[in-house]
């Protein structure tokens, strides 16, 4: 490999894992709001709302995501006979996936906080969404981190399946470039980049457990 | 004497049970009385308060708070919960909050007070409690005793007319219950209202006014402290009861 090509793969390879990171991005931003809803209707008190979001985490959790990618991205060409956006078809297939993940890791940590904290704050006069916001969702969030933060990281590794719709994302470049130029660096490159983001990801959620670590419950 | 808590055929019967928690219980409470709930595990001593407080719906009866006839309607509701506070056996402080925060917070939250005001009723209370060099501690570096004067202390700075109290040292070892003990007859002192379980016999009998011996649901000894303790008392079912304490 000459220097001007090795300069043009590391060009190729940056730029494609910026849209790795925005496949991350963008999912967590969208997936995490979701989840919280998806998770507010399994807990509703109407059986049907709650086992009709129950048979969407099913599916969700039940099927390869892989599968799920491609599912979202043909049904709309075959239903309206007009093809989406490949990247947008991805990053809903990938947030609606990761809500239900993340529904359920939140419904464990608010059924974990015990009822009597609750009944505390309503004898004292808290009105339902006081309680939510002062007591529930803070002693939740804690709660419900190193759980949250293992799932993030298999989110990093997930954006690689991107590549079974053709984005241009790291995995997808590595894998062409590799076979293209009959080498084995770009998917050294590219498993160094993964290795490298989770081990910030981690640091991070690290850093965010120590925070919260100034009481135990 | 103005009564402030009156109960009137109270009856609770949970879903899917066949017995009833509480079946006819009927008393009333002065201000400034101190009643004491005793009774074996299971008697609807818990139900009763939890009734009183709002946490239960009670299946028939009547209970009034301060004149107010609860599950009415909802602002009668509310008017009618911000008379009353409950402790808990297992304190249920905030965990994510200081002591001081725990105490400022439903002040702030609920009777809209400024944060400057709610602290300084706050650390005034926490004196009263012998924890002013606790207030920026955690619950979880508190010791029960600690813990459970905190929720006295977060109770009383609601201003409430009634205080219960659910087994307030049942999580206690004996030193800590005394501590506990102490601050509640320094409370009854203050002629605050308060309904207490416990199974203290003796704090019982020094505490209060009027003992209520629950068992099955059912009232089936009410009056003064020697009436319903003393040893001329001729129901077997009492006097097995204390007894068993005793041992």
């Amino acid at each position: 490999m000459s220097a001007s090509q090795f300069q043009a793969l590391v060009v190729q390879m940056l730029s494609a894992s910026l849209v790795s990171m925005s496949i991350f991005f963008l999912t967590l931003i969208f997936s995490i709001p979701l989840g919280c809803a998806v998770t507010s209707l399994k807990l509703s008190r109407s059986r049907i709302i709650s086992g009709i979001t129950n048979i969407y985490i099913i599916i969700m959790r039940g099927t390869p995501l892989i599968l799920q990618l491609l599912f979202f991205y043909f049904v709309p060409s075959f239903l309206f006979k007009h093809a989406i956006n490949r990247f947008v078809s991805l990053i809903i297939a990938m947030s609606v996936n990761y809500a239900a993940y993340f529904a359920e890791i939140f419904r464990g940590g608010y059924l974990s906080i015990p009822s009597g904290l609750k009944e505390a704050a309503k004898i004292l006069g808290f009105s339902k969404r006081q309680v939510f916001f002062s007591i529930s969702l803070p002693i939740t969030v804690k709660r419900v981190l190193p759980s949250f933060a293992g799932e993030v990281v298999t989110l990093v590794k997930d954006t690689a399946l991107a590549s079974v719709l053709g984005v241009a994302e790291l995995f997808r470049v590595a894998q062409t470039s590799t076979s293209r130029m009959f080498s084995l660096t770009p998917l050294v490159m590219a498993g160094v980049f993964y290795f490298i983001f989770n081990a910030l990801v981690s640091e991070f959620f690290r850093w965010t457990e120590k925070k919260l670590n100034y009481y135990n419950f | 004497m103005d009564t402030v808590l009156k109960v009137n055929n109270l009856t609770k019967v949970f879903n899917n049970a066949s017995d009833r928690a509480l079946d006819g219980v009927s008393f009333d409470l002065k201000y400034g009385e101190v009643l004491s709930i005793i009774g074996p595990s299971g008697s609807g001593k818990s139900t009763l308060m939890r009734c009183c407080t709002q946490l239960e719906k009670p299946s028939s009866g009547e209970i009034e708070v301060c004149g107010i006839k609860l599950y009415q309607n909802k602002n009668d509701d509310r008017a009618a919960l911000l008379k009353t506070s409950l402790v808990f056996q297992n304190f249920n402080l905030f965990p994510h909050c200081s002591v001081l925060k725990n105490i400022t917070l439903p002040q702030i939250k609920v009777l809209k007070k400024s944060k400057e005001e709610a602290e300084e009723n706050a650390k005034e209370l926490l004196e009263r409690m012998g924890l002013s060099d606790k207030k920026d501690s955690y619950p979880c570096f508190l010791s029960g005793g600690q813990q459970q004067r905190v929720c006295i202390a977060r109770s009383l700075a609601m201003n409430p007319e009634i205080m219960f109290f659910d087994e307030p040292t049942s999580a206690l070892d004996p030193e800590l219950t005394k501590e506990v003990l102490v601050i509640i007859k320094e409370l009854a002192k203050t002629s605050m209202t308060m309904v207490i379980i416990t199974h203290e016999m003796r704090f019982a009998h020094d505490v209060s006014n009027k003992v209520i011996f629950l068992d099955k649901g059912k009232i089936i000894h009410s009056g003064t402290p020697e009436e319903v303790m003393g040893s001329e008392l001729n129901n077997e079912r009492i006097r097995r009861f204390i007894s068993s304490l005793d041992s």
